[in-house]
């Protein structure tokens, strides 16, 4: 059976220089992968990449999605093929308040109309969850929200939105600790209503803590410089990347 | 130099000859067919030249003065000709520049031999061997850097200058440019051909000066493909006249990826209404990058245009105006963008002080067909004291949706924090505020050579001085 | 019909830009109306302009006063022209709503005294050819003028806006923004200037257009014009026209919007803006049923 996400050979440039040489990969159903690297080894490229950022050209390689190559489609239709990235720095969109926002992406990659009701109390319950004021509901998205309530909008999004493969692009950075526990309890709520997969792109080990790490990948000059299990991220925690880089040259 | 005794012949004799004429037969402007023949005769003009002058006056007559702008009540219009007579009595003697001027280039520290070239006196001086070092390296590449009179008569170059002479700009653009068609004289002739790039730019600077061309110059560049030039329009040493019209005219042709940069320090003497004519037409991939200092004239509407005619094309314009006291200073930018991928960048910095009028004026147009396109406009002003002048005319008219044009204006006045900052250092109250609008002008500063950025932080300085009462 | 030289640019410029004035044929209306409004208002004053005519409205808070005033103009054409004299201290609110059908020439000005404010919010729905010209006196110290203004001009219509803020009492301040949505040759001009007069001193005025352009069949000209002859000053205006920034659409394609969706969501993020400026539900529900036809499942 084919893996539900799969990367082939994958190099990427932005502005004509080149920042993935060939990373390949797999995540199958149900799996968290956890993503590190030095700075600037891509590791963020990689993800905006899957979700098909204009910001980057695939020079070679390829994004499969249950088998079937997705590499040359729209954001949109990943988005309804069941990715979702939740975003490092989160733009703001003056105009559109969060919930109308959520309610029309929800009805995107549902294909299926609402009752506003419902939707607005299932906004609300997510909102509990994640200890979010519900004025933000109303708020224009993104607009004027802390780092932290950025964070957290992203992860409402994800727990509404219910997509397959969750990528998380540095969503515990720049957070206090109460903060990264409410980040990291909605990440947990996600995985036990869905059993979706999750690819953790992270500095730390404290998102990590409630859930089971499956598969390591260090990402290290555009490449995957290695690969292990959950003890890898301990092992590069405590002794750094410094191997992995001299590795490259 | 060859040139410069040359020049020197014409300009004693060229329009002497007004007086010779009786007033009552012209009306309107006092310029007549008789005038124009008079200087096709002492150019030797072509018989094309000769009509285009001819015809250049008919739309000069016919054509209504501008309708907006700075005010140029203070310019006797109806009698045009004093002012190209005027040239005829341009100071050749160093002794009979006013004072103020003199000072001026003391303080800024131009060297003795500047001066004298000012003056009109062919001196040998240390740039000059610089000069000609280029012009030999230059000549061998295959470019042509030469004035415009003997190009003309020159069979390598008199169809491509038929070709392209006021093409870009038309006589009937408006009325300065069709004075400038019948009237013209003096400048430059740049041929830069497919594929070379030329690392030293070259200076105008000293060719103006020494030809005493400075009223109705025109200035043609042509650069073919992939070729590179970095042109310095040399007004960077005051001129004087009597009484000042100064209506050049410049056309630039930037052909396919090829990269023109332009630079101006312009500091003509304060009594000088600067109606200049400025345009660059952008092929496919070429690139034109303006950087404009003006600084001096009483009068001055400039506006550099650019067309970007082929996908791809670009403009960058990087200015700074300063208006000081009796100044009128109507600057900024013009882009036309007319195929698709085309962006266009206008920065500009305008500083008003004692009284000074300075006004940042531009047109950003997105044509249909221009798709793909991209513009931004950023300008700042700094008011200086309250009782001058600033204000920020920009225009854009768009007409594709698939574009995105941004626009950003600022007004203000120097901070008290950042002036309280500085002197909490050590500096005084003047040189704080000079070091600010130093740093408030590195726009243009940094885009500049080395002694240019120098002696325009000078002129800054200078400006600066005694500004805080 | 008479030639009539409107909406003129206080600082003329370049004139093939075709943004200095503009030149109308203007139906002679054969009536005249006069309205005016003066005494303490709890309730907003509803003025409906449905009729071809000419109308006068005269509007005057008096010191400490609020008061609003809504004008909703559904006439086929008309000439209407609103005076508003707000006194120390006093608030005026002006709400103008045009759906009309033909050609609309609609006057605002307003003198507004010492720490009086006004408030203006104009939305144009639809008019083959509306001018609109809008005057703020800034007379007093501490004067304020908050103008919000939408738009949605499509068929044909040509909309030209040419607002004046005058910054004459120390401490004035002003605040432009303006929005809107252009499509299938719509033909609009937004004129707006900041003129700060010598003495305003410690004014500070801002101004702001966001365009969304739909299709390529349309004209957009925006002209934002500073004047400034007073040092102690804050002047700024802001202009962007066109297309979604980029990186904002592929945060919403990220979440499965289309671009179809998200030029939608945004071309009518740029009217409903303004809706929360109209506290009036009655004036709300108008403006609904306009919008829409009455399709709003909210």
């Amino acid at each position: 059976m084919a893996h539900l996400l799969e990367i082939k050979g994958l190099s990427a440039s932005a502005e004509k220089k080149e920042i993935l040489h060939g990373v390949s990969l797999f995540i199958d159903g149900g799996e968290t992968h956890v993503l590190m690297g030095p700075n600037g080894a891509g590791k963020s490229t990689l993800g905006s990449t899957i979700m098909g950022s204009p910001e980057y050209t695939v020079g070679s390689g390829s994004i499969l999605l249950d088998g079937e190559d997705i590499t040359e489609l729209s954001p949109d239709k990943r988005a309804k093929k069941g990715i979702f990235l939740s975003f490092q720095s989160p733009i703001e969109i003056p105009g559109i308040t969060l919930s109308e926002f959520l309610r029309n992406a929800l009805e995107q990659t549902t294909g299926k109309h609402m009752k506003l009701w419902d939707f607005k109390k299932k906004l609300k319950a997510a909102m509990d969850l994640l200890d979010m004021d519900p004025s933000y509901a109303d708020r224009d998205l993104n607009v004027g929200f802390s780092g932290g309530e950025k964070k957290k909008a992203e992860i409402l999004q994800l727990l509404i939105l219910q997509p397959r493969l969750a990528i998380l692009d540095e969503t515990d950075s720049g957070l206090d600790v109460d903060a990264v526990r409410t980040v990291s309890k909605g990440i947990d709520e996600y995985k036990k209503q869905t059993g979706g997969s999750l690819l953790v792109i992270t500095h730390n080990t404290k998102i990590l803590d409630a859930l089971t790490v499956d598969k390591t990948h260090i990402l290290a000059d555009g490449k995957v410089a290695a690969e292990g299990g959950g003890e890898l991220v301990e092992e590069v925690i405590s002794s750094g990347f410094e191997k992995y880089i001299k590795k490259e040259r | 130099m060859k040139e410069k005794t040359n020049v020197n012949d014409i300009d004693r004799s060229l329009y002497d000859f007004r007086n010779e004429e009786d007033e009552s037969e012209y009306f309107d402007s006092g310029l007549s067919k008789e005038i124009i023949r008079a200087i096709s005769d002492e150019k030797n003009d072509t018989d094309w030249m000769r009509e285009f002058r001819l015809r250049s006056l008919e739309i000069y007559q016919k054509t209504k003065m501008v309708d907006w702008g700075p005010s140029i009540e203070g310019l006797d219009v109806d009698n045009i000709v004093t002012y190209i007579r005027q040239k005829s009595r341009m100071n050749t003697d160093w002794e009979a520049v006013p004072d103020d001027i003199k000072d001026t280039f003391e303080r800024l520290g131009i060297p003795q031999a500047e001066r004298e070239s000012l003056a009109g006196v062919g001196a040998q001086y240390d740039s000059e061997l610089v000069y000609h070092n280029v012009r030999k390296e230059v000549a061998e590449s295959g470019v042509v850097y030469t004035d415009l009179e003997s190009a003309m008569h020159d069979e390598r170059y008199a169809e491509m200058i038929r070709q392209h002479f006021m093409k870009l700009v038309p006589p009937t653009d408006h009325k300065f440019a069709a004075l400038h068609g019948a009237v013209w004289s003096g400048g430059s002739f740049v041929y830069v051909p497919k594929g070379v790039c030329l690392e030293i730019p070259l200076q105008s600077y000293f060719r103006l000066n020494a030809k005493g061309a400075g009223q109705f110059e025109h200035t043609l560049i042509i650069l073919e493909e992939g070729s590179y030039l970095h042109f310095i329009e040399g007004c960077s040493a005051p001129k004087y006249y009597e009484a000042g019209l100064h209506a050049g005219c410049v056309e630039l042709y930037v052909g396919r990826n090829a990269t023109l940069r332009y630079s101006t320090i312009e500091n003509w003497s304060k009594n000088m209404y600067n109606l200049n004519t400025k345009r660059a037409l952008v092929e496919e991939g070429g690139k034109i990058e303006w950087v404009s200092g003006s600084f001096g004239s009483h009068v001055s509407y400039l506006y550099p245009m650019s067309i970007l005619n082929g996908r791809g094309a670009s403009a960058e314009f990087t200015g700074i105006t300063f208006a000081g006291e009796g100044q009128n200073l109507d600057t900024g930018a013009k882009v036309v963008h007319n195929a698709p991928d085309t962006s266009s960048y206008i920065n500009t910095k305008s500083i008003s002080k004692s009284g000074g009028i300075s006004t940042f004026r531009s047109a950003v147009t997105v044509n249909k067909n221009a798709e793909g396109s991209r513009s931004a406009v950023n300008c700042e002003s700094l008011m200086l004291d309250r009782i001058s002048r600033s204000d920020t005319v920009p225009v854009m008219d768009i007409r594709t949706n698939k574009a995105d044009i941004g626009h950003e204006a600022k007004i203000g006045r120097i901070s008290d924090e950042a002036v309280f900052y500085l002197m909490s250092r050590g500096l005084d109250e003047d040189s704080a505020k000079a070091m600010i609008v130093r740093g408030f002008a590195d726009n243009v500063s940094k885009e500049l050579p080395l002694e240019y950025a120098m002696e325009m932080n000078n002129l800054i300085g200078l400006e600066m001085k005694g500004s805080i009462g | 019909m008479d030639n009539k030289r409107l909406n003129i640019l206080p600082v003329p410029t370049f004139g093939w830009l075709g943004v200095n004035d503009a030149v109308r044929e203007i139906a002679v209306l054969p009536d005249v109306e006069s309205i005016t409004v003066e005494c303490r208002q709890t309730e907003p004053v509803r003025i409906d302009l449905s009729d071809n005519k000419e109308y006068e409205i005269n509007v005057c808070a008096n010191e400490g006063e609020s008061l609003t005033v809504i004008e909703y103009n559904t006439a086929d054409s008309s000439s209407v022209s609103t005076k508003i004299k707000a006194k120390s201290g006093s608030r005026v609110k002006l709400i103008q709503v045009i759906a009309a059908a033909g050609q609309t020439v609609n006057n605002v000005s307003a003198e507004v005294l010492d720490n009086a404010s006004f408030e203006y919010v104009l939305l144009t729905l639809s008019g083959a050819d509306t001018l609109c010209e809008i005057k703020a006196d800034l007379a007093g110290r501490g004067a304020g003028f908050d103008a919000n203004i939408g738009y949605k001009v499509s068929n044909e219509d040509k909309l030209d806006i040419n607002l004046l803020a005058s910054h004459k009492g120390k401490k004035t301040v002003s605040n432009i923004a303006v929005s809107g949505v252009l499509s299938n040759k719509a033909d609009k001009t937004f004129k707006g200037t900041i003129d700060f007069l010598n003495g305003a001193v410690g004014a500070v005025g801002a101004e702001k257009e966001e365009v969304l352009l739909l299709d390529e069949s349309v004209i957009n000209k925006t002209v934002p014009l500073i004047l400034c002859a007073e040092e102690d000053v804050e002047g700024s205006h802001g202009a962007s026209i066109g297309r979604i920034d980029e990186k904002q659409v592929f945060y919403m394609q990220s979440r499965g919007l289309d671009e179809q969706r998200i030029y939608e969501l945004m071309a009518n993020a740029k009217i409903i803006r303004l809706l929360k400026y109209i506290d009036d539900e009655q004036t709300l529900l108008r403006i609904n049923n306009a919008l829409d036809g009455g399709n709003n499942d909210e």
